[in-house]
């Protein structure tokens, strides 16, 4: 990693960028977050996001007022589904940014954020942290099933073996030990 | 079982990563390590998940040098092993080393392609 940390809101907009025009909704930006500072942890600013657990999982307010701020500039727009939900996403005169972030860091970023995207529904996202994180179930309102869990769990791994998206083990390895 | 070289698919990485957490399992990195180069060896106790007829799809133990004990308490691991690569998919804590959701590995052996159904 290089002598300089990002910002927390240059991590906010790695991440927005790091889905490309599909951008993410509010809930994937939220977990985004929360799962990079999971892997990240001791390499981020001091004011980096503190997620709590709340009714859906991890949860910190300041990532979406970081969110609605950062729509107030040129790099990221926020756009409304039929139903008016917001996604976030680089603005189109924005496509030449550059994150400069460590090239760990940047890769954690999206290969996180593709992981998010990945997700099919809301509550399989919601599964998923919870299956990985079980201390952020403390104040769920969610249904949540280990079973389904795991069994979606194991459902993507294949899904990935089978499209490809395997990497040397030697690669998971060094980036733990870093 | 012959040489072959050990990946991992971003599931597998994003269990680990949960895993590996300092109040969770930190040797699980090292322990992983030791695994792997065994595996790649061929050299690795496993057993065949329960049900899944011929496909080539493995339990193993992971031993956990954070909690202590043997191997037989420690993490088990689902592989692949195709022709060319084993392929990491799955860790978790539980012990029976064969006892797979047998039904959801042949729908996604079969669907994937990743091998021929056999009924």
């Amino acid at each position: 990693m290089s002598g300089k940390v990002a910002s927390r809101e240059h991590i906010l907009i790695a991440i927005i960028a790091a889905a490309g025009d599909a951008g993410l909704g509010k809930v994937q930006l939220q977990k985004s977050a929360f799962l990079v500072g999971q892997e990240f942890e001791g390499k981020l600013p001091a004011n980096y996001y503190q997620f709590e657990p709340y009714l859906y999982g991890p949860f910190a307010q300041e990532v979406y007022a970081d969110a609605e701020r950062l729509c107030d500039g040129p790099l990221i727009e926020m756009i409304s589904d039929e139903v008016g939900r917001p996604t976030y996403r680089l603005s189109s005169g924005s496509a030449s940014w550059r994150s400069n972030l460590s090239s760990d860091l940047e890769s954690g970023v999206k290969s996180t954020v593709q992981w998010v995207s990945r997700m099919s529904s809301f509550d399989e996202l919601v599964r998923a942290i919870y299956y990985l994180y079980p201390e952020q179930r403390a104040n769920s309102i969610f249904d949540y099933s280990e079973q389904q869990a795991e069994e979606e769990s194991l459902e993507r791994s294949f899904r990935d073996m089978a499209a490809g998206r395997t990497r040397a083990a030697d690669e998971l390895i060094v980036n733990l030990h870093d | 079982m012959v040489n072959k070289p050990v990946r991992t698919t971003p599931e597998f990485d994003i269990l680990v990563k949960a895993l590996s957490k300092p109040k969770k399992y930190p040797k699980l990195p090292a322990d992983l390590a030791r695994f792997k180069q065994r595996l790649a060896a061929g050299n690795v106790r496993n057993k065949r998940a329960r049900g899944v007829k011929s496909a080539p799809v493995f339990g193993a133990r992971v031993m956990d040098s954070t909690s202590g004990g043997g191997a037989s308490g420690g993490f088990r691991i689902l592989y692949f092993d195709g022709e060319e690569e084993r392929v990491l998919l799955h860790i978790d804590r539980r012990r029976e080393l064969d006892d797979w959701p047998t039904d959801l590995i042949l729908r996604m052996l079969e669907v994937t392609g990743l091998w021929p159904s056999e009924s």
